[in-house]
């Protein structure tokens, strides 16, 4: 304990725990700036640092963006992150009576409540579920790769085909460069840069970062209405006893909709919400700027989190964009999730799950004293951050590797996110899949070889056979539903 | 946007073709194991097949459009190179002559003009003339110590800095 104690409070952990949450915060509060695209951009910062302050800087970024995206959800109608969209439809009347400051107060303690919720149950469970992947050879692996690409389907929306052909792209741009198993040179068009495989940081800054400027640039000079400065921002005691059953749900649903892959703050905000005003007395009220409607979505979205970083650290399943960049980040620190993890770096994941805490703390503390800087933030107009924001993607991407092909990539990357997404093609898959194609392929190979051919191995493995059946059910229902819908379509359509 | 959704999924399809083609110059397996074309392979089909799947559900699905819908669909497609969209594709091009310029004229000069240009372009000096100008050597400076000294990447220097 004192060990962790004494990890986590050397200047630089909390430094970057903090600086993680002022950058989160500052991003999510900015509509147009997206959770992914802070996390993005300030990962290469994080490579001069030790494993554990850089990922504690991410996951500050990360709690931070969450709860950031209410201010602006509250305070001039619009969401700053997609999480923050259940916020809007009582924080803002709430604002309109002129109570903004009840409205962030809410925000702050639920969201501040429901991060350390889940907090708590990262904890308690995690390093269970790590000890029962100990079990893995190369078939369970590949299972469980299988399983994290099945994702795709869940994190697709309505576009199922478009998520899953993004996603095989995914994985056919990841076999590029040398093959793990024979160490053949694949698809590398005679080029050196090729030969190590496309380093999927510079395509997840293109992907995320540099197509959403190109596509904020559409709109750049539709201004944000401002946001007005207030006091005193701390509930009331009448509104902590009204709001503290709904956070400790909310904090519970949003861990569990978190652990499950695919499913992010968005959902579970709208599912705490709508949960809370199903169960509620006065159902009718919801709506009309009430604390419930507040502390519901805002407990709940920082709630998954917490349940997110658990399939995360333990198998090494990213459940989100978000994740899947952390995921990035800790291969790039040298760290394999898993067991192996909690084996051998156990201080730096006990530094990690303190610094998750602290990380909270700092987004209490900044969201009691710092709501008149952020509202200043967020009346930065994007056309002076624009730029700001390419030059930010630019020197991150060659900060990697030092090598200027990386910022070719990250602008090929963000040209080709910018149609896709006018295609409605989903960017998520293409980045999981790019991070998870060589363990999967690999790891498949490997299991063909171990069976010599065969492919009872696969069944004939309880946890194989699980992860399997998990991952071809989450991709077979949606499509199956998908139809259904469609035919049920039809036949309306025709009677 | 129907029409861009088609020529993304006609680019798919010739990936993954040209990904098939060439894996056929890539070595068998050996001792039962199967090789490195393998895989690749099962993955164009994949992306051939579901490609050919959205090409003909997006055309049945625009089949059940109305006239005006369909007309909305591709105004819509129009519009991104229409002339209402010139900030986009100058913003493309402008980030494209600055990743050059980044290994030509190097970092700092290329990023200070780069924020300058385009805050002149977005009319920022509208905003605040001292932004305008205070902002491109304010970032640049900061990102170059940080980079430089803090996490210590040589960034490129060009035959300028």
């Amino acid at each position: 304990m004192l060990a962790i104690l004494s990890n986590l409070f050397q200047p630089i952990v909390i430094l970057s725990t903090l600086g993680g949450v002022i950058m989160g915060i500052a991003f999510g509060a900015m509509p147009g700036l997206t959770s992914t695209m802070g996390v993005c951009l300030l990962m290469p910062l994080t490579f001069g640092m030790d494993a554990a302050p850089g990922l504690l800087m991410l996951i500050g970024i990360f709690c931070g963006a969450l709860y950031g995206g209410s201010i602006t959800a509250c305070l001039i109608n619009t969401p700053g992150t997609p999480s923050a969209a259940a916020t809007v439809l009582d924080g803002y009347p709430m604002t309109l009576r002129g109570e903004a400051a009840r409205a962030l107060g809410i925000s702050t303690v639920s969201s501040f409540a429901g991060g350390i919720i889940s907090g708590t149950v990262m904890i308690l469970i995690a390093r269970r579920l790590a000890m029962l992947s100990l079990s893995f050879s190369a078939p369970e692996t590949f299972a469980l790769a299988f399983f994290g690409l099945s994702i795709i389907a869940s994190i697709s929306g309505k576009n199922l085909v478009k998520g899953l052909m993004a996603g095989c792209m995914g994985i056919l741009l990841s076999m590029i460069g040398i093959d793990n198993i024979t160490a053949f040179t694949r698809y590398n068009f005679g080029s050196v840069f090729l030969s190590k495989g496309l380093s999927f940081i510079p395509v997840l800054v293109g992907l995320f970062a540099l197509s959403q400027c190109f596509l904020t640039c559409e709109e750049l000079f539709v201004e944000r209405p401002k946001a007005k400065k207030m006091k005193n921002p701390f509930p009331s005691k009448e509104d902590m006893k009204t709001i503290l059953p709904t956070i400790i749900r909310g904090g519970l649903t949003g861990t569990f909709i978190g652990i499950i892959p695919g499913a992010g703050g968005d959902i579970s905000a709208f599912i705490s919400y709508d949960m809370e005003r199903r169960f509620s007395k006065h159902p009718e009220k919801f709506g009309t700027g009430i604390p419930e409607g507040i502390a519901a979505p805002e407990s709940s979205n920082n709630g998954t989190t917490g349940g997110a970083l658990i399939p995360l650290l333990t198998l090494g399943i990213p459940g989100d964009a978000n994740t899947a960049i952390m995921l990035g980040a800790l291969q790039m620190h040298n760290m394999t999730p898993g067991p192996s993890l909690f084996l051998t770096k156990l201080a730096d994941v006990h530094t990690i799950f303190a610094g998750f805490m602290l990380a909270n703390v700092f987004v209490l503390l900044l969201g009691m004293l710092g709501q008149n800087m952020f509202v200043k933030i967020v009346s930065v107009p994007k056309r002076i951050l624009i730029p700001v924001i390419m030059v930010m993607c630019a020197v991150g991407s060659f900060s990697i590797n030092n090598n200027f092909y990386d910022v070719l990539v990250m602008f090929i990357a963000g040209v080709i996110g910018y149609f896709l997404t006018k295609g409605g093609f989903p960017l998520s898959p293409i980045v999981l899949a790019l991070i998870l194609g060589q363990m999967c392929e690999g790891n498949l190979r490997r299991s063909l070889v171990m069976s010599q051919g065969g492919i009872s191995i696969f069944y004939t493995r309880p946890i194989c056979a699980l992860f399997l059946v998990l991952g071809t059910a989450a991709i077979v229902w949606p499509l199956v539903k998908g139809a259904r819908n469609y035919l049920i379509g039809r036949k309306g359509g025709r009677a | 946007m129907k029409r861009i959704s088609d020529v993304i999924s006609i680019i798919f399809i010739a990936v993954a073709v040209a990904f098939f083609v060439i894996s056929n110059s890539f070595p068998a397996g050996s001792n039962g194991a199967v090789g490195p074309a393998w895989f690749p392979r099962i993955m164009c089909v994949i992306i051939i097949i579901l490609s050919v799947i959205n090409l003909v559900t997006t055309t049945l699905a625009d089949k059940e459009l109305s006239e005006e819908e369909r007309a909305a669909d591709r105004q819509k497609t129009a519009n991104i190179f229409s002339k209402d969209n010139l900030i986009v594709w100058v913003t493309v091009g402008a980030t494209l002559v600055y990743v050059i310029c980044i290994q030509k004229l190097g970092f700092v000069v290329s990023s200070i003009a780069y924020i300058l240009i385009m805050n002149f372009y977005y009319k920022v000096p509208k905003i605040s003339r001292i932004a305008a100008v205070v902002i491109p050597f304010a970032v640049t400076g900061v990102l170059y110590y940080v980079f430089t000294n803090l996490l210590h990447v040589v960034l490129p220097s060009g035959i300028l800095i």
